[in-house]
């Protein structure tokens, strides 16, 4: 069972991701079991059910985050997940607060998953959230596999060229980034990328 | 109608945006304050309700803006049998997805940084909770 973990902040675009991912892997990959797991960190789930609603295989974990007060119900859940479905994948997406890397780390330590991280940031907001944020927006990116810089239909090249460069320096070296527009479409190499495919 | 019971000293009224009275729940996470608001919209389609609340939460973005706040983000689901909509508001325009999920209920989540739960609180209450009815 492989493990994806989306992260990123707030409103970074990571379930609009996901309504473009969990389709290629179903029909372009042929991945018959993929089960999307969403963190909310509200009370109620809205994701969850927009993408149930899109027609995927959903469990939803909220009124907590799966880095910190809800570590425990993740491994659990994943557990349950591997004995009753055992897919081929889990996608999980994490709260926009969450650092992916913690989720990482316990899935390894507690279960022994090496999960992969892709990591989402909004190209329009990154200026102005970098500031406020700073304790959240560099660190979510520490550990990532792939970063998308998302939103760059709202951006022009100036901009996004400083973005990409204050984006570069919070991730490890060999991290791949890719600036894209979900409202546009993805490139389907990227979702390779994504997923790790042909490592 | 039964009594509430008040701990608090003030006035309850169609004005209060206490958890009891205005049936929006806010809670703490690492710096950030949930404001969530769950209930019906009165209107004569789920197309006319999808457009009071999301001009509500372009309102509630703007004064949570106004009043110092960072947005993490404003969503809501607006739903009835078989149609429905995602709205999603991070700057200053509201994003509108339809949906085919399975009165109109409605759920409304705002994640705001920086600003007291007061505020979050009596401008949650002014704007999405004038639209959404617990
Ligand atoms: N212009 C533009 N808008 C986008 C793009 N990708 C996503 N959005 C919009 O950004 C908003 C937030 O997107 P989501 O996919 O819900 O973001 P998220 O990261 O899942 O948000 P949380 O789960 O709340 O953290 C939505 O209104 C999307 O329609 C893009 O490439 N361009
Ligand atoms: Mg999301």
């Amino acid at each position: 069972m492989k493990f994806l973990i989306i992260g990123g902040f707030l409103g970074s675009g990571k379930t609009s991701l996901l309504l473009e991912l969990i389709p290629y892997m179903r029909e372009q990959l042929g991945i018959e079991k993929t089960v999307v797991l969403e963190n909310e960190i509200g009370r109620v789930g809205i994701d969850d059910r927009v993408l149930s609603g899109a027609g995927y295989s959903v469990r939803g974990l909220f009124a907590g985050c799966v880095c910190c007060t809800m570590a425990g119900e993740l491994t659990l859940t994943v557990k349950a997940i591997k004995e009753d479905i055992d897919p081929e994948w889990i996608v999980m997406e994490a709260t926009g607060m969450a650092f992916p890397q913690n989720v990482k780390e316990n899935l390894r330590e507690i279960l022994g998953i090496d999960a992969r991280i892709c990591c989402l940031a909004d190209a329009k907001r990154w200026p102005r959230l970098l500031k406020p944020m700073e304790h959240l927006l560099p660190l979510q990116l520490a550990e990532a596999d792939t970063v998308l810089i998302n939103k760059t239909d709202l951006v022009d090249e100036a901009a996004l060229a400083a973005v990409f460069e204050s984006v570069k320096s919070f991730c490890p070296p060999d991290a791949e980034i890719f600036p894209v527009s979900m409202n546009s479409g993805l490139n389907t190499c990227i979702f390779d990328r994504i997923l790790g495919r042909d490592e | 109608m039964a009594e509430h019971e008040h701990h608090h000293h003030h006035h309850h009224d169609e004005d209060c945006c206490c958890e009891e009275c205005s049936g929006i729940s806010v809670t703490a996470h690492e710096g950030a304050l949930i404001g969530t608001l769950t209930g019906h919209i009165q209107a004569d389609s789920v197309d006319s309700a999808k457009d009071a609340l999301s001009s509500a939460m372009t309102a509630l973005a703007a004064r949570l803006s106004e009043a110092g706040g960072v947005i993490g983000h404003i969503k809501a689901i607006v739903s009835e049998e078989g149609r429905g909509y995602q709205i999603s508001v991070t700057e200053e325009t509201a994003e509108v997805r339809s949906l085919t999920p399975s009165a109109f209920h409605a759920d409304c989540t705002a994640i705001v940084f920086a600003v007291p739960e007061d505020t979050l609180r009596a401008h949650m209450h002014e704007t999405v909770g004038a639209v959404i009815l617990s």
